[in-house]
């Protein structure tokens, strides 16, 4: 499965576990399929790169972190969504989508620099 | 795949264990992918090794994942502890409140312990223990006479003669440096008005000995210290500069008149040098070739006047013991010489045998300067330490008390929070704070007292004129050494509570009343506490009692005049530069225009002041007496002027006054001996009858104790016994002379008898000297009451402090007797309810807790009693007119002590008596 992929950025990383943990408590194993699904693996992320990152968000008071016994009867470190978290990635979010716009439109742009339009 | 210890969930009560966390967080994720790779097929070990690459580096996940997770971990508890304390705080706070007298009587007890010891050794320190502010003040000694020895001396009998320092000064190995010095009071006049103010006559090699320079211009020099006569400079103090001339910039060359004698400023001396007396600063410093000059003494050529104090340096290495061994021999050559001298013309054999053989020389420490206040003021200072001593003893063991009994009383609250699940730690800590918030209390209300206290005894108790302190502020080092005793106190016995309930099983605790489980050693150590306080408090009562007698006795005593609306002031108008004739003059001037002032029934005066510690003795030959060999009469003497006894009050029992003839105010012509000064004098009665057989008058008497001595002073009455230097010190055989006879008068220290309150009549006697001639001041004016009151002021002081301590020691001991049988009657309330029950009386009830407190009361006094009797031995030079094993003061003082003690047991035995068995039964 070689496949041309983007590194994900750190910030990045972040948004995408939050948004993963927005529909509920989970554990970083569901995290990173869910990521993994979502991007129809387009975005490699290195798994492991997952943990340090809810380690330190939960540090940041983003997200909390409790054990608990799985669906398959397994002990698992599950993680939810703070208030703080939530707040957080809603800024990010709206960060996120002005940027792409931002970027999508300067892609899709019609007339090079130095013209303008009269 | 393992499965997670069951102990490992136990664990996490002891706080997060982060590695195992992320080893167990990272160990989950891998075995889910490696099942979910095995699901779509792959094998086994493959899927492993997949699951692990698509991971990335375990080892650097695991690692970024511990840092970050210890790190919170530490933040939390951080928080955690915090909130901890200050809830721990709030809680302590509120504990206290709720037994206030508890509480108020620990922080009393503390404050008491730490203030008292602090304001007695801050006054202790200053007066006895301060050191000279010189580099090295431990090589600084003192080089004195010791035993025998034949000529005059000035001072305590330690000085030497002017000579006899040259020679040391020239011939010695063993001193980098030698110096003499002699206190003299300066009349200083720098062109306004004549200030008396404390001055050194001191040899060149002083200020270099000593280490200690000049600020502004030079120090004196031994150049400065040649020529007698030759040499009108003068050192002035750092504080004098700075008070008395405002610090003038231009005080080098300054002129003034020191004594009436021009003189000029050559040099302000260092801040912080205030002379070699500690405990009054020297202001004024003057070559001790200018004593004449001074209205000193005039004896630098003469080997017979020992009035220098000699100090030197040791040299490196030496030991003072050396330092005597090599100057001895050297000393005793002198002395061989010095033996031939015209003065032991009529000294017999013996005598000079004697001066030869027994005379020493002695070389002492004195790292603390020349300071002999400190010999009168040791023996009081150190009693009222071992006082404040036993107040500190007494305080810690109520507050031990105190503590043992709340935490008696708190087992089952302990009991509750441990069966709950708190820490043995959590509640160490809670009793921590709250013993330490108690000390903490008791500290700063210490320090309070501490300064309040000092401000007190410096203002009630110190002579401003013996003593100068420099500092009123608690001593730091003190405060905290007592400070620290208190807090242990209070932490050790803070937390016996926390101790004891951690080893008994819970439920018994929990089931029973309050301090049932508490062993017999607990109850045991309270009653030992309080036989010791009781103990220690009965001996401070014993204490305050001798000295209040003694005190009494020293008040009451018959002076032998009346001190009773009368003044006294001394004039010396030689500090305006009168000479001898004009001083007689001017003494009778004045005594003239007192007695004619409205108000004032009577006046005399003397040449040495009473009741001042001053004195002036002699040898004295009486006519027909042979006086053992080489036992003279030593006598007390004084020179009055008309009208004296009259004045003071002190019967003529035989002969008559003193009379006009008697008088040769006029300096008569040519140079007179010593015993040619006086023709007549009078006797105390006790001189005459230790000295004469038959009719005193008429009889003669000399100067003098060698076989063959004149007699040419004629007895021409006798009067009878009275004080002279203090209450407190034995009658002395008294001779008084006609100061209008003297060769040389000095100061006239008047006294006025005055119809209504002597107070009132200060101010009309300044006015009268102002009227005669405003240059000469009046010296230490006051009633004659309050000088007696500074004579007794170390009496005084030790009186009045160990009463107060005595007083507040027995009221905490009282306290807690009163503690620990409330807590008896508590603990014992089921057993009086059975014996009520089955027919005891209250009053056999009450009694029983009665005789309990009583034998506490018992044991107490039957330990204190030796202890007293051991004890009695230190405070025995302090009393007077009563032995220190005084059967009405150890009886009032028991009686005293058991009355109270019997009171505060008496309240516990009230609630007793009023038990009510059923009750008592039904609290099981």
């Amino acid at each position: 499965m070689k496949k041309a992929s983007l590194d994900v950025v750190r910030g990045t990383l972040d948004v995408l576990i939050l948004r993963a943990l927005s529909w509920g408590p989970q554990h970083g194993y569901a995290v990173s399929q869910w990521i993994r699904d979502r991007t129809k693996e387009e975005l490699l992320v290195e798994e492991g790169a997952l943990y340090p990152a809810l380690y330190r968000m939960e540090t940041k008071g983003w997200i909390r972190a409790e054990w608990r016994v799985s669906e398959n009867n397994r002990r698992a470190k599950y993680y939810t969504l703070t208030a703080e978290g939530r707040r957080h990635l809603r800024q990010e979010s709206a960060t996120w989508r002005r940027y792409t716009l931002a970027v999508s439109r300067i892609l899709s742009a019609t007339t090079g620099p130095g013209l303008r339009r009269a | 795949m393992a499965d997670i210890p069951a102990w490992r969930r136990y664990a996490r009560f002891f706080g997060a264990d982060v590695t195992s966390d992320v080893d167990d967080e990272l160990g989950f994720h891998l075995e889910e992918k490696t099942r979910e790779l095995i699901d779509r097929g792959l094998a086994p070990e493959d899927a492993r090794r997949e699951a692990r690459r698509q991971f990335g580096e375990v080892a650097e996940v695991r690692r970024l994942c511990q840092a970050w997770g210890q790190s919170r971990e530490r933040t939390i508890e951080r928080r955690h502890s915090w909130t901890g304390w200050w809830r721990d705080l709030r809680y302590a706070a509120r504990t206290l409140r709720k037994a206030p007298i508890v509480t108020a009587v620990a922080v009393l007890s503390i404050a008491l312990g730490v203030g008292a010891n602090t304001a007695v050794f801050t006054l202790l320190d200053q007066v006895l223990l301060r050191k000279l502010p010189v580099d090295a003040p431990e090589r600084i000694v003192r080089v004195h006479g010791e035993g025998y020895y034949y000529g005059s001396t000035v001072g305590s009998g330690r000085e030497l003669s002017h000579p006899l320092y040259l020679d040391f000064r020239d011939h010695n190995q063993v001193f980098s440096g030698i110096f003499a010095l002699f206190h003299f009071s300066a009349a200083v006049n720098a062109g306004d008005r004549a200030e008396m103010t404390p001055g050194e006559l001191v040899t060149g090699t002083y200020f270099p000995t000593l280490g200690v320079g000049a600020i502004r211009g030079r120090v004196i020099r031994p150049e400065d210290d040649r020529v007698p006569g030759g040499h009108s400079v003068a050192v002035i103090s750092y504080a004098y500069w700075q008070r008395r001339f405002g610090a003038d910039p231009h005080i080098v060359g300054r002129k003034l008149t020191i004594s009436n004698q021009p003189m000029t400023i050559i040099g302000v001396a260092e801040p912080g040098f205030d002379g070699m007396n500690l405990a009054a600063a020297t202001q004024v410093f003057v070559p001790v070739t200018m004593t004449a000059q001074m209205r000193t003494l005039d004896g630098l050529a003469d080997r017979g006047l020992r009035w220098l104090n000699v100090f030197a340096r040791l040299k490196r290495g030496v030991t003072p013991e050396q330092a005597r061994a090599s100057l001895e021999p050297f000393y005793r050559s002198i002395l061989q010489t010095e033996v031939n001298d015209e003065r032991f013309s009529r000294a017999t054999a013996t005598t000079k045998r004697r001066f030869v053989n027994d005379n020493h020389i002695g070389v002492t420490p004195s790292p603390g300067g020349h300071t002999p206040v400190r010999g009168e003021m040791r023996q009081p200072l150190w009693i009222l330490m071992a006082i404040v001593c036993g107040v500190l003893l007494i305080a810690c063991a109520n507050v031990a008390n105190l503590l043992l009994a709340r935490g008696a009383s708190r087992q089952r609250e302990v009991a509750i929070r441990l069966s709950l699940g708190a820490t043995r730690g959590r509640i160490v800590r809670q009793l921590l704070v709250e013993s330490l918030m108690l000390a903490m209390a008791g500290g700063l209300a210490g320090l309070l007292l501490a300064t309040i206290g000092v401000h007190l005894i410096i203002g009630f108790f110190v002579d401003p004129e013996s003593i100068t302190l420099i500092r009123a502020s608690p001593d730091l080092r003190i405060l905290s050494f007592t400070f620290t005793v208190a807090v242990l106190t209070g932490l050790l016995f803070g937390l016996v509570p926390a101790f004891q309930s951690t080893t008994p099983a819970l439920a018994p605790t929990l089931k029973d009343q309050a301090g049932s489980v508490l062993g017999g050693g607990h109850v045991r150590l309270r009653k030992g506490l309080v036989i010791s306080q009781v103990a220690l408090s009965l001996l401070l009562l014993i204490g305050a009692g001798l000295f209040i007698r003694s005190l009494n006795g020293l008040t009451t005593l018959d002076l032998g005049f009346k001190p009773d609306h009368l003044l006294t002031f001394g004039a010396n108008p030689k500090l305006a530069g009168y000479e001898n004739t004009r001083v007689k003059q001017y003494a009778m001037e004045l005594l003239a225009k007192v007695r004619a002032t409205p108000g004032v029934s009577a006046g005399g005066f003397t040449s040495v002041g009473l009741l001042r510690g001053g004195w002036w003795g002699s040898s004295i030959a009486v006519e027909g007496y042979r006086a053992q060999e080489d036992q003279g009469i030593g006598s007390r003497c004084n020179a009055v002027g008309p009208g004296y006894f009259e004045a003071m009050g002190i019967p003529l029992l035989m002969g008559r006054d003193f009379h006009e003839g008697d008088f040769r105010v006029a300096e008569p012509a040519g140079k007179m001996a010593e015993e040619e000064q006086y023709r007549v004098a009078i006797a105390s009665e006790s001189f005459v009858k230790q000295h004469i057989q038959g009719n005193p008058i008429g009889r003669h008497i000399g100067f003098g104790a060698d076989p063959g001595t004149p007699t040419p002073i004629e007895i021409v009455g006798v009067v009878k016994d009275s004080t002279y230097g203090s209450p407190a010190e034995e009658r002395q055989w008294q001779l008084y002379f006609p100061f209008l006879e003297s060769r040389e008068p000095g100061t006239a220290w008047f006294y006025v008898r005055t119809a209504q309150d002597p107070e009132s009549m200060l101010a009309t006697m300044r006015r009268v000297m102002q009227t005669i001639d405003p240059n000469v001041p009046p010296l230490a004016m006051r009633t004659v009451d309050v000088q007696l009151k500074r004579s007794l002021v170390n009496q005084r002081l030790v009186t009045g402090l160990s009463t107060a301590f005595g007083l507040s020691a027995t009221l905490l001991a009282v306290v807690g007797l009163y503690g620990v049988m409330a807590y008896s009657v508590t603990r014992r309330t089921r057993e009086i309810g059975i014996r009520m029950a089955l027919g005891a009386r209250a009053t056999r009830a009450a009694w029983l807790i009665m005789r309990e407190a009583l034998m506490l009361v018992a044991i107490g006094v039957g330990v204190a009693l030796p202890a007293a009797w051991w004890l009695s031995r230190y405070v025995q030079s302090e009393l007077y007119g009563v032995t220190p094993t005084d059967p009405i003061t150890i009886g009032v003082a028991v009686l005293g002590l058991t009355i109270v003690a019997a009171a505060a047991g008496l309240i516990p035995a009230m609630r007793a008596a009023r038990i009510n068995p059923i009750r008592a039964l039904r609290h099981e």
